[in-house]
């Protein structure tokens, strides 16, 4: 079996994990011409291929609600294909791009050819999210109707800030005419300042202008109010700081309609990490506090956090290998989320099915996909991940067209061996 | 020159990762270039066909003129580059011209840089020994080590001595420089100024911080001054220079809280009447000036000791 072929496969001993109405349970499978065809236990193989596939799950593939696919406009960076393929090998069948492209994507005609390319490529669906305002500039709203037609599943104005009370309350009233939710990166931008370093010993050690906690959960606190003025739905992008899960959590308990994620990478590392000034641990939210971290991590197993995001930002050599305060923010995510959650099971942080969770289920409310059934006779949408698998993360695994990740060259565990996208095998990695 | 056998120094990125028994030998040495300093010809032979390339992206004059005579009394060749005249105003990264400037074999780099890490960030990329002249408000460990040594020189030892470091801890990178090398030696080191002034966790870089100047001087041994800033007057960091010279600036009367004899020292530039009063500055305890002595023979001894480490010195 080869990528791209309509897949006649037996699935033996995986673990059925993050179906609707499908309890967790050990199985075989069998998908015949791209269709389910068979769900039991000890299924006779007939001329299909099978894997043997036990201590692996069987989920309805991973859903990313944040990438950057810098198509339009720095394909030297990532294109659309890049960024599927990426998408495919991790085992994600869905991924919501955000608008910050060149053009930025304000209009239906950027929407509509985001669309259209992934649908002609079919590796991975890309799901636009549409601009908030005019150019990503925070002064008028973007045409959400046209994009929302278009195929936009969210609205936000990617990692930039939006200083006016007023316009986000009028977005998010604007964006429920069309059932969408607002997505922001919180961030008061006057007390950021021009931070970089999450303001404390080691801002003060490594001689960093800081970026303190409160920068970001004042945001989390007004975007929350506003949220609830505008009766709209919120989702907050990536949250770095204790406060700003305990904002969210009070949120919650009042039923006001927010949902959150975080970043792997602020789950893995903290502050201290930045000792040698690696640029690719530099993020738009910085890394916090090892307590910071460990509430991210009570966040996530709790279920205050809803999601973990790749927050895939790939960058080339004239953005990266510069001087620590002058590189963009971020680092390729796609790839590696799932191994760092891996690891975080491992190391005892997590458990499996917050991982389930916050990579399947609840990206695919956050995205507004309708929540994945197993249905005999339908066409197959699914993501085989083996947890244990070990590999390394290098130019020979690497899909995308930016290297900029701090995994580089590490030996990792946990990685899809199948993809599967409405019947279309686009990505097995397997010893048949 | 005889270097010891501790002192391995592929390049000087900062004090924080000196350890004593290194600060304690660069000092040393530095004390052998500056009795070569003194004599009526004042030149070594020592890194005869090394090449210094002084690479100053930030503006400086004293600390760059210090490091090239400092070269040249070691006879070496020394290359200046200026930010302001090169290809980095025509929107080079700044690995693409160190690369360029590696294609021309310098040995040893002196970087001034406006962002922290910079030269850590060259030192993983290109070949020669780096050389910090300063980076952003990180560390200036040339400036550092010739504090310390000006202090060693008139002290004797640093045990147990208080030295209060008053002013913009938050931007200083002499200050942090200080703090490293002060503590490895023994001192007790007290920090103050404004709290816009005193960034976060400075404790940490073991220190008593205070936001009032006199506790920090009383008894003190040593009163460092650091500069105010042009563009930090009169914004979110202080009112005025004015009021910042009432409340935080060194003056006669607060002098007289230290030590008597205490030393004055200030990183330079000054600025008279507001963080030093011009009588204290030109005044019987001021060591301002031997401090810019002072530093071209640490900084003798600091491309000495790298040269040594790459084995790039004149063999006799």
């Amino acid at each position: 079996m080869s990528a791209h072929d309509a897949g006649n496969f037996l699935i033996r001993g995986a673990s059925l994990r993050g179906w609707s109405g499908q309890p967790e349970r050990t199985c075989d499978v069998r998908v015949r011409a791209g269709a389910w065809d068979e769900i039991g236990d000890r299924l006779s193989a007939g001329d299909e291929t099978v894997l043997e596939a036990t201590g692996c799950w069987l989920t309805p593939g991973l859903v990313d609600c944040n990438a950057s696919a810098r198509e339009p406009g720095q394909e030297q960076d990532e294109d659309l294909a890049s960024l599927a393929r990426c998408a495919a090998a991790a085992g994600y069948v869905a991924v919501a791009v955000s608008p910050d492209t060149s053009p930025s994507n304000d209009d239906h005609a950027v929407t509509e050819l985001i669309v259209r390319r992934s649908r002609e490529q079919g590796i991975c669906e890309v799901l636009p999210i549409g601009a908030l305002t005019h150019r990503l500039q925070g002064t008028t709203l973007a045409p959400m109707g046209e994009m929302s037609e278009a195929g936009a599943v969210l609205f936000g104005d990617a990692d930039r800030p939006i200083t006016s009370s007023r316009l986000l309350r009028r977005a998010m009233e604007y964006a429920r005419s069309f059932d969408r939710g607002v997505v922001t990166q919180p961030i008061d931008a006057d007390l950021a300042a021009s931070g970089v370093v999450h303001e404390g010993n080691w801002s003060t050690r490594l001689g960093c202008k800081g970026f303190p906690a409160a920068a970001e959960h004042i945001a989390v606190a007004r975007d929350i109010a506003v949220c609830q003025l505008a009766q709209g739905r919120l989702h907050l992008a990536r949250l770095s700081a204790r406060r700003s899960v305990e904002h969210v959590a009070r949120a919650k308990r009042d039923g006001i309609a927010v949902t959150c994620a975080v970043t792997p990478w602020h789950l893995l590392y903290t502050h201290a990490d930045l000792a040698h000034y690696d640029v690719n641990l530099r993020f738009v939210a910085p890394l916090r506090s090892e307590d910071d971290r460990q509430a991210l991590l009570a966040g996530l197993r709790d279920g205050t956090i809803d999601a973990v995001c790749s927050d895939h930002q790939p960058w080339g050599l004239a953005e990266k290998e510069v001087e620590f305060d002058r590189a963009l923010p971020g680092a390729i995510g796609l790839q590696t989320t799932f191994a760092v959650l891996c690891r975080l099971v491992q190391q005892g942080d997590l458990d499996a099915a917050t991982v389930v969770r916050c990579l399947v289920t609840a990206p695919r409310q956050i995205v507004g996909l309708a929540p994945p059934v197993l249905q005999l006779g339908q066409p197959a949408t699914l993501a085989l991940l083996d947890p244990a698998a070990p590999w390394t993360f290098d130019a020979a695994t690497n899909r995308s067209k930016s290297r900029n990740s701090p995994l580089w060259g590490k030996v990792l565990h946990g990685n899809a061996r199948l993809t599967v996208l409405r019947g279309r095998v686009v990505h097995a990695d397997l010893p048949l | 020159m005889n270097q010891p056998p501790t002192l391995q120094l592929r390049h000087l990125l900062g004090l924080e990762t000196l350890d004593a028994q290194q600060i304690t030998a660069l000092l040393d040495l530095a004390g052998q270039m500056k009795a070569v300093n003194q004599r009526r010809i004042k030149k070594l032979p020592t890194l005869r066909g090394v090449t210094v390339l002084t690479f100053f992206v930030e503006n400086s004059t004293r600390t760059k003129m210090s490091f090239e005579l400092a070269a040249k009394r070691l006879s070496a060749d020394v290359m200046g580059f200026a930010a302001s005249t090169s290809s980095l105003s025509k929107g080079e990264t700044l690995l693409d011209t160190a690369r360029n400037l590696e294609a021309m074999a310098p040995d040893i780099v002196v970087i001034r840089h406006s962002s922290s890490g910079a030269p850590h960030f060259l030192a993983e990329r290109i070949g020669c020994g780096i050389v910090n002249a300063g980076d952003g408000a990180h560390e200036h460990p040339t400036q550092g080590l010739l504090d310390i040594f000006t202090m060693r020189e008139k002290l004797g030892t640093l045990q147990g001595k208080k030295v209060a470091i008053i002013g913009d801890l938050a931007h200083s990178r002499v200050a942090r420089s200080n703090l490293h090398g002060l503590h490895k030696l023994g001192a007790d080191v007290h920090v103050a100024g404004p709290a816009t002034m005193i960034p976060p966790g400075i404790e940490e870089l073991m220190c008593t911080a205070h936001t009032r100047v006199e506790p920090a001087i009383e008894g003190a041994d040593v009163v460092m001054m650091l500069r105010i800033q042009r563009e930090r007057q009169g914004n979110d960091l202080i009112p005025h220079a004015h009021e910042y010279h009432r409340f935080f600036g060194l003056d006669q009367q607060r002098l007289k809280l230290a030590k008597p004899g205490a030393l004055v020292m200030h990183p330079g530039p000054m600025n008279r009447g507001v963080e030093i009063a011009p009588e204290v500055a030109d005044g019987a305890q001021s060591v301002i000036l031997q401090q810019v002595e002072n530093g071209v023979a640490v900084r003798m001894a600091v491309l000495y000791a790298v040269a040594v480490t790459r084995g790039l010195e004149e063999k006799p």
